[in-house]
């Protein structure tokens, strides 16, 4: 058995330095919890819109590419989800995200206090809490006919051009996790912050490129049901590619 | 300043150099670690409607779930600098792991107190044989630098496989009806699988019913246990937080199938991408996956494998991957 043990050392001479600390604090009449009250703009953009390469060969153009983004949490730490009770920053608004501009649109404001994000988690414009038997839909979901994304454009390979919508929402039910967000921090994603009081603001771009690049439009083109459609698109907008946090940059 | 503070900051200041002046005396105690194996992996799975049963008809039941675990850290709650660690990496069949676990990590010497725990999932490179496991498949684990070996089988009555028509080759086989999706199926009421699957992460801190860690008390030894599920491959998700509200689903394991042999291979999995699996439809949300891109049904595995540390039963651990 290989066993460590590390015990900190000087630990009367650091406490009465604390306790001295503690005087200076009393003293002057109150206590400085180091967190002070932050409120920074929360911004969505998409990226330049340009060919696609999907599956089987076909070249995907989108024409179209809307997701309903919100609410996002922001947790202290490197998980989210249950293991984060208290969000550091959160919005618990919802904004319809252009994917295809690259343009930077404020959704709202960021609100929370000071200190170190380590994860995220967010809803696609439809929420569930575990207060409510089902899921709301938000207004940028109800700009989208109560969903999460809106999709179109054209698939060409050869001389075969394949025009191409879907819409779809993304939520939690009863089979799934109610009360949790759609989307959470990977433990495989990087992504850490000290959130300041000037930091500017923060901009979530979304590329909507992998959304697309499963779908199977050789059974597409043959008139066949558009499940795998659906399927490719939700799994590459939940457990695809994240979206990118940028820091920075007021509008 | 108030005189009530002046008060209480001199008692305090006598509190903690009477404290201090204990530190040669201070009584410790041991921490005594077991490894715990779910009922999921020791009995499997068996079909049924109830919230613990399969519900889409497949019995499911483990030959081998050997798994390289250990290295056992944890931290003073009220300090995290003061920690202590017993880096024993074994190499262990949970399918073989008595009810009353195994002790196999003691921690002696712990301030009285509250200390978080975590323990790893490692490779089995390096690691300590335990008796539970044979010379081959230690080896075999040992070359494919791989955290696990699950071995196992799926029966049903009537099962099916229905793999993706684009990367399906049943060869001669005949159909058999199709899904829901109009997917071609096949006879399959018997498949098997053994994988070797890297899979390392780290658990912790871990609570349970919202209470962190475990309290070491003076002169006695504190017993916790690392507990390992054997049912995340069943899950329609990746929960974080309490297990019950998952539906437990594995028709899209026997849709892997892709030659319909009766044998899912690793090769077939990685294959697969999640969304030419009809199976994965609406009733899964996989947004909390440890791992991304979620790019074929092998990351898939390796992505719930590496979710099912758990503390004292069901107690919830956070999870880093390296």
């Amino acid at each position: 058995m290989t066993l460590h043990v590390q015990q900190r050392l000087g630990r009367c001479a650091s406490t009465a330095g604390a306790v001295a600390g503690l005087l200076v604090t009393l003293a002057s009449g109150c206590l400085d919890t180091g967190r002070e009250r932050v409120s920074l703009p929360l911004r969505v953009a998409g990226v330049t819109p340009s060919p696609v390469a999907g599956a089987a060969g076909w070249t995907i153009t989108l024409d179209g590419a809307e997701l309903a983004f919100g609410p996002l949490y922001l947790c202290a730490g490197e998980q989210a989800g249950a293991l984060c009770d208290t969000a550091r920053l959160e919005w618990t608004g919802s904004a319809l995200v252009d994917a295809l501009d690259p343009e930077p649109r404020v959704a709202g404001a960021l609100e929370g206090v000071s200190g170190p994000v380590r994860s995220w988690m967010y809803d696609l414009g439809i929420t569930s809490l575990l207060t409510q038997q089902r899921p709301t839909a938000l207004a940028a979901a109800i700009e989208l006919g109560e969903n999460s994304v809106r999709l179109s454009g054209v698939a060409r390979r050869d001389e075969r051009a394949l025009p191409f919508s879907l819409v779809l929402p993304i939520q939690q039910d009863e089979a799934t996790e109610l009360g949790a967000c759609v989307v959470r921090k990977s433990a495989s994603d990087p992504f850490e912050h000290e959130v300041a009081g000037d930091d500017t603001a923060l901009t979530v771009r979304f590329d909507p490129a992998p959304w697309v690049r499963e779908i199977d439009f050789d059974a597409l083109a043959e008139d066949a049901l558009d499940d795998q459609a659906q399927r490719a698109v939700r799994n590459a907008i939940v457990a695809g590619a994240r979206p990118s946090f940028e820091w920075g940059d007021a509008p | 300043m108030h005189s009530k503070n002046m008060t209480s900051t001199v008692a305090l200041l006598l509190s903690i150099l009477t404290a201090c002046g204990d530190d040669g005396d201070e009584q410790s105690g041991t921490l005594s670690v077991l490894l715990e194996a779910e009922d999921t992996i020791t009995d499997g799975l068996d079909p049924g409607e109830d919230v613990e049963n399969v519900r889409d008809g497949w019995q499911v039941r483990f030959d081998r779930y050997i798994v390289a675990v250990g290295d056992i850290l944890v931290r003073l709650a009220t300090d995290s600098s003061v920690r202590a660690n017993d880096s024993d990496v074994f190499v262990v069949d949970l399918s073989r792991v008595p009810p009353s676990g195994l002790p196999l990590w003691e921690l002696p010497g712990l301030r009285a107190g509250r200390w978080d725990f975590g323990y790893s999932l490692a490779s089995a490179a390096g690691a300590i044989q335990h008796e539970s496991v044979d010379a081959a498949n230690f080896e075999a684990m040992r070359a494919a630098d791989a955290t696990y070996l699950v071995a196992g089988t799926l029966t049903q009555s009537g099962g099916r496989s229905c793999p993706p028509p684009s990367l399906a080759a049943p060869g001669s086989r005949a159909a058999s009806g199709t899904n829901a999706a109009g997917q071609i199926c096949y006879e399959n009421p018997t498949l098997t699988f053994e994988w070797l699957v890297p899979a390392k992460a780290s658990f912790g801190p871990c609570e349970l019913d919202g209470v962190p860690g475990v309290s070491v008390t003076e002169g006695g030894t504190q017993t916790v246990a690392a507990t390992l599920h054997g049912d995340h491959l069943t899950f329609n998700g990746f929960p974080e937080g309490d297990e019950g509200g998952v539906l437990r689903l594995i028709q899209w394991l026997a849709d892997c199938d892709l030659d319909v042999d009766g044998s899912v291979t690793r090769d077939e999995l990685e294959a697969i991408p999640p969304s030419a699996l009809a199976e994965l439809d609406a009733r899964y949300q996989l947004g909390g996956s440890p791992l991304q891109p979620l790019d074929s049904m092998w990351t898939y595995v390796v992505a719930q494998l590496s979710t099912q540390g758990h503390m004292n039963g069901e107690g919830e651990c956070a999870l880093t991957l390296p």
